[in-house]
């Protein structure tokens, strides 16, 4: 799309000034006593918040995850952790430092615990809701650097 | 034709909408980049050595980007009141052009042309000052096409007329010469010299209506000339010493056959009197269309069903009247391409109304030159 069209649908509101965090490929599963929610993230960390990253700031994400089976709340946590600079290098939480390219290829693929011990339920159905958020100290509306808020919902059916 | 205005002036706010959006977008972005070359290019030095310096310029540039949008959708708000009003004034407009339009259209294709005076009411003069004018050229058109109509009316009841008087006068004549051969003989050979008298006074009367009929079917052709109205009142005041002239100007030249424009008027006088009344007031007026003379008497008035028929050879309600004055004024007038007409009455008394019409001026002036 060129830049000036890409303009106007920005001004009018119908594209985002940021590009928008994608989930993709959600598939859910169980391992172990628990189900899982796999799926891929793109723009987690786009070219704005790098560059926020990169002059040092400290910025944290978090996964809060709600489940209800058979619409009764059972399962709520909250996964976070954080990715910082350091000449120019990138830390995910206190993990080894990594380039941006890597950090990248580790977001991308995502595997979270929607439902631990899931066998007590019994047969039931179950919804799982994951919301993004992010967060970064002294900057209040960081948030708005994502072009939507990132959200999904997971429906899964229980066997006895 | 609504439709491919709305077209225009939806495309014509789009084009300015897009203009102005990549105008303002444009500028500001130039406005921030020339800031961030210039004075965050200075602070990015000093924040050489401060971490949080170096933290607060990352934010303002990852964020210009959204104040470049905000700043541009907030100038755009003020376009789109301005767009708003422009709309609402659009559709005022055409509106205002298209209902007038529509009504005079429906009004026009429901009306009979070959009886105007039956279904037309003046239009009101609504929207636009173009609709106005055509409204008001319509109306004017109409009332003159209505006054036609009765024109045409009183010409073909007048030709009539005109047509079954000569007759008439010529049988009349006719009969008349031999009795009055007989009468004659009879009164010189001293027959009941009394009896006689009486029968020739009676035929010299009658002869004397008869011409005046004659006068009817064979009304004089004007010659145009310019006549002031003071000359034209001078002689009338003296023929009728009771009538109260007043003139609105003095000098005033108009053209038109004075000879006719007083035989009129005397005619006019006299009915007023004729008919009983004891007062007759005549006003000359210069109007801006031509001049008018009314003529208002304190009779017994004339009843609103005989307005048009007062005009007709022989109508007549006074008890000696032969009903040919009024004709023959009507006549007269037509022939001076005026108009008579008799007013309803607006209290006691009757009021005629002769107006001279403007295009006397122009016909004065092809006399002269010719």
């Amino acid at each position: 799309m060129s830049d000036p069209i890409k303009t106007i649908l920005i001004v009018l509101g119908l594209a985002g000034v940021y590009p928008d965090v994608l989930i993709n490929n959600i598939t859910v599963a169980k391992k172990k006593e628990a189900i899982v929610a796999n799926f891929t993230l793109e723009n987690l960390v786009n070219p704005s918040i790098r560059d926020i990253i990169q002059s040092g700031a400290v910025v944290f994400f978090s996964f809060e995850i709600k489940t209800r089976v058979n619409s009764v709340a059972v399962f709520q946590t909250n996964i976070y952790f954080s990715i910082s600079n350091k000449q120019n290098m990138f830390f995910l939480g206190n993990s080894k430092s990594l380039t941006f390219d890597a950090l990248t290829n580790k977001l991308f693929r995502q595997e979270m615990v929607v439902l631990p011990g899931y066998k007590k339920y019994g047969k039931s159905a179950g919804t799982a809701q994951i919301l993004l958020s992010i967060y970064a100290e002294n900057i209040p509306n960081i948030s708005d650097l994502w072009g939507n808020q990132p959200r999904m919902e997971l429906n899964f059916q229980l066997k006895e | 034709m609504r439709f491919g205005i709305i077209t225009i002036f939806i495309a014509a706010m789009l084009t300015i909408l897009t203009a102005s959006i990549l105008i303002t977008y444009n500028g500001i972005t130039q406005t921030q980049t020339a800031f961030e070359t210039g004075f965050i290019g200075s602070l990015e030095t000093l924040a050489e050595t401060s971490p949080e310096l170096q933290k607060q310029i990352a934010v303002y540039k990852a964020f210009s980007k959204k104040q470049a949008v905000d700043i541009t959708r907030q100038s755009m708000s003020v376009f789109w009141v301005v767009i708003l009003v422009m709309s609402l004034l659009l559709i005022s407009i055409i509106l205002g052009i298209t209902r007038p339009l529509k009504k005079l259209s429906a009004a026009l294709s429901g009306m009979d042309f070959e009886q105007p005076s039956r279904d037309f009411t003046l239009f009101p003069e609504k929207g636009t000052m173009e609709t106005r004018k055509l409204i008001r050229s319509f109306n004017l058109m109409m009332t003159r096409l209505i006054r036609y109509e009765a024109v045409a009316g009183d010409i073909s009841r007048y030709r009539g007329w005109k047509e079954i008087s000569r007759v008439i006068v010529h049988e009349i004549n006719n009969l008349i010469t031999p009795i009055r051969t007989y009468a004659e003989y009879l009164h010189e050979r001293g027959a009941d010299t009394e009896k006689t008298g009486f029968i020739l006074a009676k035929l010299d009367e009658l002869r004397t209506t008869l011409f005046k009929f004659r006068n009817l079917s064979h009304l004089p052709e004007p010659v145009f000339h310019g006549a002031t109205l003071d000359s034209v009142v001078g002689e009338l005041r003296l023929e009728f010493p009771k009538a109260l002239f007043s003139l609105n100007t003095t000098g005033a030249v108009i053209v038109t056959d004075e000879q006719l424009l007083k035989e009129i008027a005397r005619n006019l006088i006299k009915n007023s009197f004729e008919s009983g009344a004891s007062a007759v007031e005549v006003k000359l007026e210069m109007t801006p269309s031509g001049a008018e003379i009314a003529i208002i008497d304190d009779g017994p008035g004339i009843p609103e069903k005989n307005l048009e028929r007062v005009f007709d050879p022989g109508f007549t309600t006074k008890k000696s009247g032969s009903g040919i004055g009024l004709a023959l004024a009507r006549g007269l007038s037509r022939q001076l391409k005026a108009a008579l007409i008799a007013v309803p009455n607006r209290g006691k008394g009757a009021e005629f109304i002769l107006k001279l019409p403007p295009g006397l001026k122009e016909t004065q002036d092809e006399n002269i030159s010719s």
